[in-house]
């Protein structure tokens, strides 16, 4: 299986690696695994609390290209971003993207549920319910 | 799903009695062994193929303790999407990876790495023997969704040796 030019890119170049203080009010931290493959993935955002904008995304992940790829696209998008927006993202814009084949869509899923789990848990830290979930965590 | 308990006719237990096992597929194994049926219709002797395959699938699914296990969880409609694991787990996966790429797969860390991974599947074998000692359904059920969560860390640690 070939990755695409854009995988490659991130893989190589990852945008936003690193950690936030998760113990800040503002920053959400999502922490997502896929049993599947064992792949872990962190992804942090940091939201300005008047605006609600999202100021700073950071992930780690540890997994196959696609995952690192996915969650790196992630960031990017994250950025500028409102928390609302940000809900908006669907996994098949990251698969469309950066032209995951079928059998690593369920990277770009699992970039999904961490953007999910990072906005909810800045909204429980911001006495918010958490945003339902489809069932997906694992 | 084929319940091949009920296919060798044994009661869905996680300690089998595996020589009891072993002697029922081979007594099927020859009475459905195709050799013996040549002289039926094609029909007959296809299924005849067929219930051979699913004895060859049904033994080695229960010959071990860990497809064995498996093979209950699904039986009892346990979904393994659906399983979430302790909170703390993928915090520890997720420190246990980066201490990997900081320091490398020292001795401590792969001793670390195993002893967890044998924990993990140790409970998932305790989960089993308690499937088999628990009466009512939703116990034995609680118990394989137990055996499931622990199946599933166990991946976890699969990825973590094989990395570099």
């Amino acid at each position: 299986m070939a990755y695409s030019d854009k995988v490659i890119d991130h893989y190589n170049n990852p945008r936003n690696v690193g950690t936030l203080d998760k113990s800040k009010n503002e920053v959400g931290t999502g922490l997502v695994g896929a049993p599947e493959c064992g792949d872990v993935m962190r992804l942090q955002i940091e939201v300005d609390p008047e605006t609600h904008v999202i100021k700073d995304a950071r992930f780690k992940t540890f997994g196959c290209g696609s995952a690192i790829a996915s969650s790196s696209l992630a960031t990017e998008w994250l950025k500028g971003k409102t928390v609302d927006q940000a809900l908006e993202i669907d996994n098949m814009d990251i698969v469309e993207e950066l032209a995951l084949p079928p059998v690593k869509i369920h990277c770009s899923v699992l970039a999904e549920d961490a953007i999910r789990a990072a906005i909810n848990d800045y909204r429980v830290k911001n006495g918010l319910d958490p945003i339902e979930d489809n069932n997906r965590i694992h | 799903m084929e319940d091949y308990f009920a296919l060798l006719g044994f009661d869905r237990t996680f300690n089998i009695d595996l020589p009891a096992l072993r002697q029922k597929y081979l007594q099927l194994s020859r009475l459905f062994h195709p050799d013996f049926h040549q002289d039926k219709s094609p029909e007959a002797l296809k299924e005849i193929e067929e219930k051979s395959a699913l004895f060859n699938k049904a033994w080695s699914c229960l010959k071990d303790d860990n497809s064995r296990l498996i093979h209950l969880i699904e039986l009892h409609g346990i979904e393994w999407e659906k399983i979430s694991l302790p909170p703390d787990f993928l915090m520890d996966m997720m420190e246990l990876n980066e201490q990997i790429e900081s320091q490398g797969k020292t001795e401590a860390l792969i001793a670390e790495i195993m002893l967890r991974k044998s924990a993990h599947l140790q409970n998932a074998l305790n989960q089993g023997k308690r499937y088999d000692a628990v009466q009512e359904l939703p116990e034995k059920t609680q118990a394989l969704r137990h055996a499931a969560e622990a199946l599933l860390c166990l991946k976890y640690f699969d990825r973590l040796e094989k990395q570099n």
